[in-house]
């Protein structure tokens, strides 16, 4: 199953990275994130670290507050990006880090004495220090020391707000002409402090409040939460809700696959072939309005099954239309794909290698561009996908064009299950009498889910209340992102668009815990008369 | 020719005016075309069936508010754009746009397109320099790079027409075509070569790298608004008409058509208008089906796909010379 309750191994914090290489040693080799704990007195560290064939093991430690844990960067390469995260959200510090002195995802002016994720921060104090008089929070590119390059080499600014990016992130690029020298990205423009916020609202709230850590894979948030809190609560689905769930998140990932393909077309200039590509998307958008009522957020899984049931003419019609769809699809992508010019684009572009995609503990069609089956439905298959007829689609090697190939493929697919799950679909009914609005009892689970940019991680502990005591999100880009900066090396600034959203990058997934919008260097707080205010001015 | 009718010819027709509001229309028509291409439907609602939303564009970025950016070279800043916008009007009006000769009529006026043409490239070039932000300076110095690549192919598939017809100005290619029929004819090769080197000069897909957005956010005009950027808009609409101006008095035969000279020379400029519309909506349609080349890729594709074109048509030229 894709979720389950979490049975720790404990570790002293020096023995940490003995640890992690005897895990590793036994098979362990895939780091899904690390979460940080506020255990009073101490923070506690899991290490969450998966199979590729499918088994997680949790690695717990407790770190006094105010010490230092050692570094596992030795062990896994792409750890360093979690440390960070840790670092910032609760001040530990990771020895052997050499990136411990900048933020990852905190502003730079946050105040250093108040990490957000602990339970005694308290936000109006943070938004006092932050709205200090003095206090600058212009967020500055982390640049610094160029001379080290070449001395005809210059640093382009691209983003946080460029016409390539739908979504604010800023890279630095250092160019000598055209080719880039090298890649500095900085995240965190977008931090709404979801992971806070859901500490404060009911399990049942957070399902929405979880959806809208992404407009694009909405439904696999909310699905990923409500897998893990099932698994505290000991509850299972009916068959039909778990039906109706997988065929809503194959839905979302054709959706968001297809999004991805017009936009390689807008990316590389071909705006027509953008226009095309979402044209023909529009029909899926219409199947996700028919079945879940909405466009983006789905809302549509709960606590114990769906929010509402898909009834048998709603089901004949999707079926029809997903084969109208299938046909258009297949035929405009495989012009797309004979085009010499695409293939020219596209064709080694980017690249990389298993060794590097293995190292920085990529995941989704990333990692499987390269020949690395790792696809969660298939590994640990949760909701229907244990019934369905599939196959995990594979490239030969990692570029964007092998990456077009496999989310292109990775659609037909989805066409399949969905197919499938309308002619199977189980008798029953799917929604619970009443929504979910009591107590989890004390414990923690994890649960994680194949959304379309790859595994999407959440782990939810409880303190036996109304709300969880920790909700931790790992998105895919998270994981990916680090591999698109290494991969920007030595292209060409014509490529760069291409490159960096090989990944199908969802910033805003990235960013998730800020407790004050800080990133915009505003220190007056507007109040809502204000807001009133200027709305009557205009 | 008096210097009344060539101020007017300049000003009115088929200078400045002239070029203005067509170059209105060609932006219309691109839209409208690249729109049906992508299954959209285009400008709409201002005019009929859309056709004066250019307009309505180019007045809304004249009112709009500017922000000149700190550190830029004020003199530049300002004169480019008009730089700009006047080479191609002033281009215009030596192109034999109907018989009644209205255009300016000189026996080198067609050599002197050529230097109009790098002139024009120096406005554009300057437009960037002005002020001095990375996006800039990538984005001019893209464009001086393609500048030089089509610029050798368009120079000379000028020159081979020049070759062929013995003319150095207009007035004499367009009566070696009416004697001997359009050029497109002899030279088709070099025709060809001719609108792909337009597409990289209008900076169009695919070769729009100078203001690449997904790459160099505007490139060269990455700073300006307001004023300014409506000029360098009108200035590119204005450029397409000239360059497909061009295109149609070499190759196409100019004004020349069925009822030539009929109703005192107005048959004559709307064959020239037709044909005209006609080289754009083909040059407009190739671009909408292309994505952008890569900067690395470009002298590559320019020169190695058109320079054998153009040495197979200067051999073809040679061999007409020497049998006719």
């Amino acid at each position: 199953m894709g979720a389950g309750k979490i049975e720790r191994i404990e570790a002293e914090p020096r023995e940490l990275p003995a640890a992690l290489s005897r895990l590793r040693g036994e098979g362990y080799s895939h780091l899904i994130t690390i979460t940080g704990l506020d255990e009073g007195d101490s923070i506690g560290l899991i290490y969450h670290l998966a199979r590729p064939g499918g088994g997680v093991a949790h690695l717990h430690a407790s770190v006094a507050k105010g010490g230092e844990a050692p570094s596992a960067i030795g062990v896994f390469r792409g750890a360093y990006i979690y440390e960070m995260e840790v670092h910032d959200m609760f001040g530990l510090r990771f020895s052997g880090n050499p990136h411990m002195g900048r933020r990852l995802l905190l502003p730079d002016c946050y105040p250093e004495d108040e990490p957000p994720l602990l339970k005694d921060t308290d936000p109006g104090r943070v938004r006092e220090k932050l709205f200090a008089p003095g206090t600058v929070c212009l967020q500055g590119p982390p640049v610094s020391g160029l001379s080290r390059y070449s001395p005809e080499s210059i640093a382009v600014p691209f983003g946080p707000y460029h016409p390539a990016f739908k979504e604010p992130e800023h890279f630095t690029l250092i160019v000598e002409g055209e080719r880039i020298l090298d890649a500095i990205p900085r995240i965190g423009f977008v931090h709404r402090g979801v992971e806070k916020a859901a500490e404060q609202r009911s399990y049942l709230r957070d399902i929405f409040l979880l959806e809208r850590i992404c407009g694009i894979c909405s439904m696999h948030h909310g699905l990923t939460f409500t897998l893990a809190v099932e698994k505290l609560l000991g509850l299972e689905a009916p068959e039909r809700a778990e039906y109706i769930r997988t065929l809503v998140a194959e839905l979302e990932r054709i959706h968001s696959h297809t999004l991805w393909l017009g936009l390689v077309g807008y990316w590389m200039g071909f705006e027509t072939m953008f226009m095309w590509v979402l044209t023909v998307r529009e029909t899926i958008m219409d199947l996700i309005e028919l079945v879940s009522g909405n466009r983006v957020h789905k809302s549509i899984v709960t606590i114990g099954g769906v929010r509402r049931d898909v009834e048998g003419e709603k089901l004949r019609r999707v079926g029809e239309k997903i084969r109208g769809f299938e046909k258009e699809f297949s035929r405009l992508i495989g012009d797309i794909l004979s085009l010499d010019e695409f293939i020219e684009r596209t064709s080694g572009i980017g690249s990389y290698t298993a060794e590097d995609a293995r190292a920085l503990s990529t995941v989704g069609p990333v990692r499987r561009a390269v020949g690395d089956p790792y696809d969660i439905r298939k590994v640990e298959p949760y909701c229907a996908y244990g019934d369905l007829d599939f196959k995990v689609v594979t490239g030969d090697r990692g570029d964007v064009y092998s990456l077009v190939q496999v989310r292109a493929g990775e659609v037909l697919e989805s066409i399949h299950m969905v197919e499938q799950i309308v002619d199977h679909m189980p008798p029953g009914n799917p929604v619970p009498k009443r929504p979910f609005m009591g107590v989890v009892k004390p414990g923690e689970a994890y649960a994680r889910t194949e959304a379309p940019r790859g595994e999407l991680f959440h782990y939810v502990r409880s303190a036996g209340k109304h709300s969880p005591d920790r909700v931790k999100v790992r998105t895919p880009t998270l994981a990916n992102i680090m591999l698109a900066a290494h991969a920007l090396r030595g292209q060409t600034v014509s490529d760069v668009p291409l490159v960096i959203t090989m990944i199908d990058p969802c910033f805003s997934c990235m960013d998730r815990v800020l407790v004050a919008d800080a990133g915009s260097g505003r220190r007056r707080i507007l109040t809502e008369a204000d807001f009133h205010r200027m709305r009557r001015r205009w | 020719m008096d210097g009344a009718t060539a101020v007017f010819a300049a000003l009115v027709f088929p200078g400045l005016l002239f070029t203005f509001l067509m170059g209105l229309f060609f932006e219309y028509v691109e839209r409208k075309l690249v729109a049906r291409v992508q299954r959209r439907i285009g400008p709409l609602y201002a005019g009929p069936g859309g056709v004066l939303q250019p307009l309505y564009d180019f007045v809304k970025l004249l009112v709009k508010e500017e922000l000149p950016p700190e550190g830029v070279d004020r003199l530049y800043y300002w004169l480019a754009p008009l730089l700009a916008a006047a080479a191609p009007a002033y281009g215009m009006a030596f192109i034999p746009v109907s018989s009644f000769r209205l255009s300016i009529d000189t026996p080198y006026d067609y050599v002197f397109t050529l230097f109009l043409f790098s002139f024009a490239v120096f406005a554009t070039a300057a437009a960037g320099y002005a002020v001095y932000s990375p996006y800039t300076a990538m984005g001019v110095g893209r464009l001086v790079v393609q500048y030089s690549v089509y610029e050798a192919i368009f120079a000379s598939t000028l020159a081979l027409a020049s070759l062929q017809t013995g003319a150095t100005s207009f007035r004499g290619l367009i009566e070696y075509q009416a004697l001997h029929g359009p050029l497109a004819l002899y030279q088709p090769l070099g025709l060809a070569a001719a609108v792909v080197a337009l597409l990289a000069k209008l900076e169009k897909t695919p070769f729009d790298l100078p203001h690449a957005k997904q790459e160099i956010v505007a490139g060269w005009m990455t700073e300006y608004s307001g004023r300014g950027l409506a000029f360098l808009h009108i200035a590119k609409d204005m450029s397409a008409v000239w360059g497909s101006a061009l295109i149609v008095a070499v190759y196409l035969g100019g004004p020349l058509g069925p009822l030539y000279g009929a109703l005192g020379g107005l048959v004559d400029a709307a064959w020239f208008v037709a044909k005209m519309v006609a080289v754009y909506a083909a040059v407009a349609f190739i671009s909408s089906l292309a994505g952008r080349v890569r900067v690395r890729g470009l002298a590559e594709k320019i020169w190695g796909a058109l320079l054998p074109l153009v040495f197979v048509q200067f051999l073809v030229v040679v061999a007409l010379r020497w049998l006719v």
